[in-house]
C-alpha cells in the first residue's frame, strides 16, 4: 500500500483484520499534495512548455495534477509567460477566484522578473510577485518540462510540510492588493 | 487587367491633387508619393473609386517618428485586387498636436489602424468615428513609440545584475 508506505503510521495485526491509526493532517496533507489541479490558462510561450508538461511524453497527470476548466476548482496556478501591465488585473481576478488554500508557480524569466526581453518595456509587468505570492519559482526562458515537473515535486513538499491551520490563514496579509493595483489600472473604476 | 507602372500611377495622383502632392519618389524599393495631411481622404478616396487604380484594399497604416524633423511620417499602404499593383501613399504631421483626415469612412480597415497609431504615437484623425486608446492599458498615459517617451513602468535593464 503506497499510504502505509508514505505516512507515519501504527499498524496493528488483530485477529481478522489489523488496525492503522496515523494523524489526520498527515492524510490530508497527502490527499492535498497528490491531486494538485491547475487552471487552464496561459500567458505567452512558456505555455507552450506548461502543455508539453501536461501532455503525455511528460504527463503530469501521474502526479495527480490534472488542467481544470475553471478557477473556483483549482489548487495552482502556472503564470506561464510575460504579464503584460494589461493582462496583470485579469490575472489577479483570475487568482481571487481560487479557493484557497492556493498555489502559484512562477515559470520563467518573465514571470519572475520581467524577462531579459521584455524588462525594459513599457507594458510589462515586472515579476509576477508584485501582484500575487509565489511558492515556487522556476528559473528558464522557457524552462523544460523537466524542470517544471521539478517545481511541482516542491509545491507537493511545500503542500506536505504544511499545517491545516496555517495552510488558511497565512495567506491572509499577502491577499491586500498591492497600491500599486488600487489606483491606476485596477477595480477603482 | 494589367498592372500600372509607379510611374503612371504618380502622375494620374499628380494630375488630380497637383499642388496637394510635395514629392514623388521612386528612387527606393518602395516608391511612395508623398501628399498634404489633409489631402490624405482626398486621395485615398480617389485610389479607391478610380478605374484605372482601383485600389480595393488597405494593407497597413505605419507610422514613423522622426524627432530631428519633429515630424511623425504616415505610410498609406493601397493594394489593389483587381490590378495586383500596390502604392505607398505617404503624409508627414507635426510631432506635437499633429492632425490627419481619418480615412475610417472610405476604408473600415482604417478604423483600428488610426486608433492604433493615435495610440502609440498621439496622431489625431479628424474624422474618426471612435478615436480611443486600443492597445495600452485603461488609464495610460503618453504615447509609447515616441522616442522620447519616457514612464515609470518604462525601467532600463541593469547594468549589472544583483551580485555580481
Amino acid at each position: 500500500m503506497g499510504l502505509i508506505a508514505r505516512l507515519p503510521v501504527y499498524w496493528e495485526k488483530l485477529p481478522g483484520g489489523s488496525l492503522m491509526t496515523t494523524s489526520a493532517e498527515k492524510v490530508l496533507n497527502w490527499s492535498r499534495a497528490s491531486s494538485v489541479w491547475y487552471v487552464i490558462f496561459g500567458l505567452a510561450c512558456c505555455a507552450i512548455e506548461m502543455m508539453a508538461t501536461g501532455a503525455s511524453r511528460y504527463d503530469l497527470d501521474r502526479y495527480g495534477m490534472m488542467f481544470r476548466a475553471t478557477p473556483r476548482q483549482s489548487d495552482l496556478m502556472f503564470i506561464s509567460g510575460t504579464i503584460t501591465l494589461k493582462m496583470a488585473p485579469r490575472i489577479r481576478r483570475l487568482w481571487e477566484q481560487m479557493a484557497e488554500p492556493r498555489y502559484v508557480i512562477a515559470m520563467g524569466s518573465c514571470a519572475i522578473s520581467g524577462g531579459g526581453f521584455y524588462y525594459d518595456a513599457y507594458s510589462v509587468l515586472k515579476g509576477i510577485d508584485k501582484i500575487l505570492p509565489v511558492d515556487v519559482y522556476v528559473p528558464g526562458c522557457p524552462p523544460r518540462p523537466e524542470a517544471l515537473m521539478h517545481a511541482c515535486l516542491k509545491l507537493q513538499e511545500k503542500i506536505k510540510g504544511e499545517s491545516l491551520l496555517t495552510a488558511f490563514g497565512d495567506f491572509k496579509d499577502e491577499q491586500a492588493p498591492p497600491e500599486r493595483l488600487d489606483g491606476r489600472w485596477i477595480f477603482g473604476r | 487587367m494589367v498592372a500600372l507602372p509607379f510611374e503612371h500611377m504618380a502622375a494620374r495622383v499628380k494630375d488630380q491633387f497637383g499642388d496637394a502632392v510635395v514629392e514623388v519618389d521612386a528612387g527606393h524599393k518602395i516608391p511612395f508619393v508623398r501628399v498634404k495631411a489633409d489631402a490624405v481622404a482626398r486621395v485615398a478616396r480617389f485610389l479607391r473609386d478610380d478605374d484605372e487604380l482601383a485600389f480595393d484594399f488597405l494593407m497597413y497604416i505605419a507610422a514613423v517618428d522622426y524627432p530631428a524633423e519633429d515630424k511623425i511620417t504616415l505610410a498609406y499602404h493601397y493594394f489593389s485586387y483587381r490590378y495586383e499593383h500596390e502604392l505607398m501613399v505617404k503624409a508627414d504631421v507635426p510631432r506635437a498636436g499633429g492632425v490627419a483626415r481619418s480615412i475610417a469612412h472610405i476604408y473600415a480597415a482604417a478604423d483600428w489602424l488610426e486608433r492604433e497609431i493615435y495610440d502609440l504615437f498621439g496622431v489625431a484623425f479628424d474624422g474618426h468615428p471612435n478615436l480611443a486608446r486600443l492597445l495600452t492599458p485603461e488609464g495610460f498615459t503618453g504615447h509609447p513609440l515616441l522616442k522620447d517617451f519616457t514612464s515609470e513602468d518604462y525601467v532600463p535593464f541593469p547594468d549589472k545584475m544583483p551580485g555580481k
